[in-house]
């Protein structure tokens, strides 16, 4: 509650960082901690950039739609894609960056801020439409440090 | 305003945080201070003495380009120290089990087969192999390019080095600051020494003398002395990584040789843009990762809770994982086992187990237990020989007792397999209850087998040349494993991997393997060679312990024994020297331990203090008959059909020949194979004599 009430007032106040950990809190604080949880790990066969597994996890079978998953997660590939793209846009960003001394950085928020965000209000959504009424809840793999995406199944315990 | 606690001030790293959690840095910081106040004396120096002169008579553009060059060289240099690496957040104790669940390889009750968890994982980068390690500490399959930093003990993204000078690791999100930083003071560095030489110069050209000219501005001498001696390096490093950015490479990987192509023909960077310009503009102005650590987040009571069980979880899995380290440890309290076994290690199971419950780590850990009790034995027994004896050999309860309630001692008898000296305490008791419930001993046995699967394997692989000689790749291919030789083991592996891989020799040598493999009497090697009688494993089982006899005389080991899917681990004992060493000695020397894999009838023994009855050895085929023996099997798996050793008391000259030639032999043949891994690899000579 805290979380929210800080992303939405005062953003001159806060720097980039802070605010951009306003945006990865969950409603509620995190995932709980006694249930399965299932990990979808990260796939590094195209580089270092983050991008995660779509094979299916098989202890979501009764749970999830493929389909559904595969959009999740393809969708946050998207995302990150776009966050790590080398486009014209982003080395124009870091020039000035540069040129500045790196200082301006101090009170702008990067081109990858802006994504993580996004993923972040992707996975509040997915949460709200897919997940929870699954049972399953989605974690913010920002809050994994982009190693992988937890899925936490509510209502199994923990094996 | 009540305090608030920041994630910072939790985070496990040994990084030091200023500004309530926005600035971090490197533990020592030292050094970076020595750069700053060189920097700024330099310039201080320049900008005081020599700038007024040279605007004036030259440019007004010096000290403009000069302040602009040193405002930029501070704000990378500033840039680089205070901000975050590019860490990598450790594991949640949900996802350090979950990654030692799937690396552990599923122990389908075949010892032979069991391999502890390979500590690495292989990605494919588009069609590189590329190695992935496991942090002990972070407890993550590190990315690619990721490696951890020791002096902040953290996982670093892209880690290039850790750099005292700016006071920080220099990884994926401050390495273009670090570059700029370098290049930048290269060309301040260079502009001041111009400038300086060229104040000097003007002054000795109004045909003033140098010597003149030095006593006018004696800190432009002072200015061009630093700037010329550090120009080198700084321009040396500015070319070094410039190098580097235009390979897309890291200090760490070229320290390495990565891509080297000496490593293989079709070696080559994969994460290279594949021209030069595109890997300058992508290190350099490729997108900024942001900070993953979340320094100055709230902690909440999940964060903490989470934080703090992460503090429990290191516990079960560093002894899940390094338990065996401990195993070499010798124990100073060696006697509470011997006259209370049951609080000491319920207490020590319970310190490993602290709170997790599940099963495996369970078992695991009773196999620990287990697997400490033999390297105390020998040693506490000079200490206390008639107490060890007395409790083992004595048996404390009368037989008849044991048939009243023996259903009861079945269950005694699980419990044993995995609190050994329990067992040792009360053999007869066990081996009656056995003898009545033969089929229930045998199922429950089964059971427990399974968890003295990994103990037999642990031993088999420390101690023997048994396992070195049909695994002989396993010790070359893991050398994570070795730091059960290691007292401090993992920290140090985690640190230097390579050392261990490159230098077995240092993995070996842990007294008590030598010790133990030392079957001989030092003295009367060739006079008294060695007879012993090795019980099958079947008839010996796991607590066997042996039995001192005066003359060329064998043990017999208690336990009931069968298990027919794992190898067993039985102590034999040898009578060496008839006289002149104690009994202490020769116990504490004769602990042999001899892996056998057998699979016959459930042949039970039971136990009969031969040391204090002084009766002779038992013949196990009086008790059992058992069919004659096929082949020597020192390296049989397990489900070969091989018979067991049997008891056969050899004569002296039949057991030099033996020695001479066997025992010798596998010695040199276990050299060559594991430089002396098996300490003098007179074990496996000694089991190939026990079944001739």
């Amino acid at each position: 509650m805290l979380f929210t009430r800080k992303k939405y007032s005062n953003h001159a106040a806060l720097t980039p960082l802070e605010d951009m950990s306003a945006g990865r809190g969950q409603a509620g604080g995190g995932p709980p901690q006694n249930c399965q949880k299932v990990f979808i790990q990260r796939d590094y066969s195209e580089g270092t950039m983050v991008k995660f597994q779509t094979r299916f996890p098989t202890e979501l079978e009764s749970r999830l739609d493929r389909q559904l998953f595969e959009y999740t997660i393809n969708q946050l590939n998207n995302y990150f894609a776009e966050a790590e793209r080398a486009s014209c846009s982003t080395y124009c960003e870091s020039c000035l960056y540069c040129l500045t001394g790196y200082l301006i950085s101090i009170c702008t928020e990067t081109h990858y801020e802006k994504c993580l965000r996004k993923v972040a209000k992707f996975v509040s959504e997915q949460n709200d439409r897919v997940y929870k009424p699954r049972g399953l809840l989605l974690t913010d793999p920002t809050t994994r440090g982009l190693r992988l995406i937890e899925i936490s199944v509510l209502d199994r315990p923990a094996s | 305003m009540p305090h608030i606690t920041r994630k910072w001030e939790l985070f496990p790293g040994r990084n030091r945080f200023c500004c309530d959690g926005r600035v971090m840095m490197a533990p020592q910081t030292g050094v970076f201070y020595v750069t700053v106040c060189l920097i700024v004396g330099t310039s201080g120096l320049f900008f005081g003495f020599d700038c007024p002169y040279l605007a004036l008579h030259v440019t007004p553009a010096i000290p403009v380009i000069g302040a602009l060059l040193f405002i930029f060289v501070m704000s990378a240099l500033f840039r680089t120290s205070f901000s975050d690496p590019g860490v990598i957040p450790r594991a949640t104790p949900d996802e350090a089990a979950y990654i030692e669940k799937q690396i552990e390889v599923p122990n389908n009750g075949n010892s032979k087969t069991y391999r502890p968890p390979p500590r690495t994982k292989e990605v494919l980068i588009k069609g590189q192999p590329v190695k992935l390690k496991y942090c002990f500490t972070c407890k993550i399959f590190r990315p690619p390019r990721a490696s951890h930093c020791s002096l902040c003990d953290n996982c670093v993204e892209r880690f290039d080095h850790h750099c005292p000078w700016v006071g920080n690791c220099v990884g994926r999100r401050n390495y273009r600051y670090f570059y700029a930083f370098i290049v930048s003071l290269a060309f301040l560095c260079v502009f001041i020494f111009i400038c300086a030489v060229t104040h000097l110069i003007m002054l000795t050209k109004d045909n003033k003398p140098f010597l003149e000219a030095v006593k006018l501005s004696p800190s432009s001498v002072i200015v061009g002395v630093v700037c010329f001696f550090s120009v080198w390096s700084i321009l040396g490093l500015a070319g070094f990584h410039t190098y580097l950015t235009s390979s897309n490479q890291t200090t760490n990987e070229d320290i390495k040789g990565s891509f080297t192509n000496r490593r293989g023909q079709d070696n080559f960077n994969p994460y290279s843009q594949g021209n030069i310009c595109g890997n300058f503009f992508y290190v350099l102005c490729g997108p900024a990762p942001p900070s993953l650590i979340d320094r100055r987040g709230i902690v909440t009571p999940e964060y903490r809770a989470e934080h703090e069980s992460i503090g429990d979880d290191n516990i079960i899995v560093n002894n899940k994982t390094y338990g065996t380290a401990k195993i070499v440890q010798p124990q100073p309290n060696g006697t509470t086992v011997q006259t209370s076994p049951t609080t000491d290690l319920t207490g020590s199971m319970n310190n490993l187990i602290s709170g997790q419950h599940s099963p495996k780590i369970e078992s695991i850990n009773g196999e620990l237990t287990l697997l400490r009790h033999p390297t105390r034995c020998p040693e506490d027994l000079p200490k206390y020989p008639r107490q060890y004896i007395n409790d083992t050999y004595v048996p404390p309860y009368p037989m008849q007792h044991c048939s009243q309630d023996s259903v009861k001692h079945i269950k005694y008898n699980t419990e044993i397999d995995r609190l050994n000296p329990e067992f040792q305490k009360y053999p007869c008791r066990c081996e009656e209850s056995l003898q009545k419930y033969p089929h229930r001993c045998r199922e429950e046995y089964h059971r427990c087998s399974d968890n003295n699967i990994i103990y037999d394997q642990c031993i088999g692989d420390q101690k023997y040349g048994i396992d070195l000689q049909k695994y002989p790749q396993r010790y070359s291919e893991d050398p994570l494993r070795y730091q059960m030789s290691e007292k401090n083991g993992y920290t140090d592996l985690q640190k230097f991997p390579q050392c261990y891989s490159e230098d077995p020799l240092r993995l070996v040598q842990s007294p008590h393997m030598l010790k133990y493999n030392n079957l001989r009497c030092t003295e009367h090697s060739l006079k008294y060679p060695i007879s012993k009688n090795i019980l099958p494993a079947r008839i010996l089982g796991t607590g066997g312990i042996p039995i001192i006899g005066q003359t060329a005389i064998g043990l017999v080991v208690n336990r009931f024994g069968s298990g027919p899917l794992t190898n067993d681990l039985s102590y034999t004992e040898n009578s060496l020297c008839p006289s002149d060493s104690t009994e202490e000695d020769l116990l504490n020397r004769r602990f042999i331990m001899s892996s056998m894999t057998n699979s016959i009838s459930q042949l039970v023994t039971n136990e009969i203090p031969l040391a204090s009855l002084n009766i002779a050895p038992i013949d196990i085929d009086e008790i059992a008959p058992l069919p004659p023996r096929q082949s020597v099997v020192v390296s049989s798996s397990l489900d070969t059909s091989s018979i067991p050793a049997v008891t056969t008391p050899l004569s002296a000259s039949r057991l030099r020949l033996l020695q001479d030639t066997t025992m010798i032999e596998s010695a040199l043949d276990l050299d060559s194979l594991e430089d002396a891994s098996v300490g003098r690899g007179s074990q496996s000579g000694l089991i190939k004599m026990g079944v001739v």
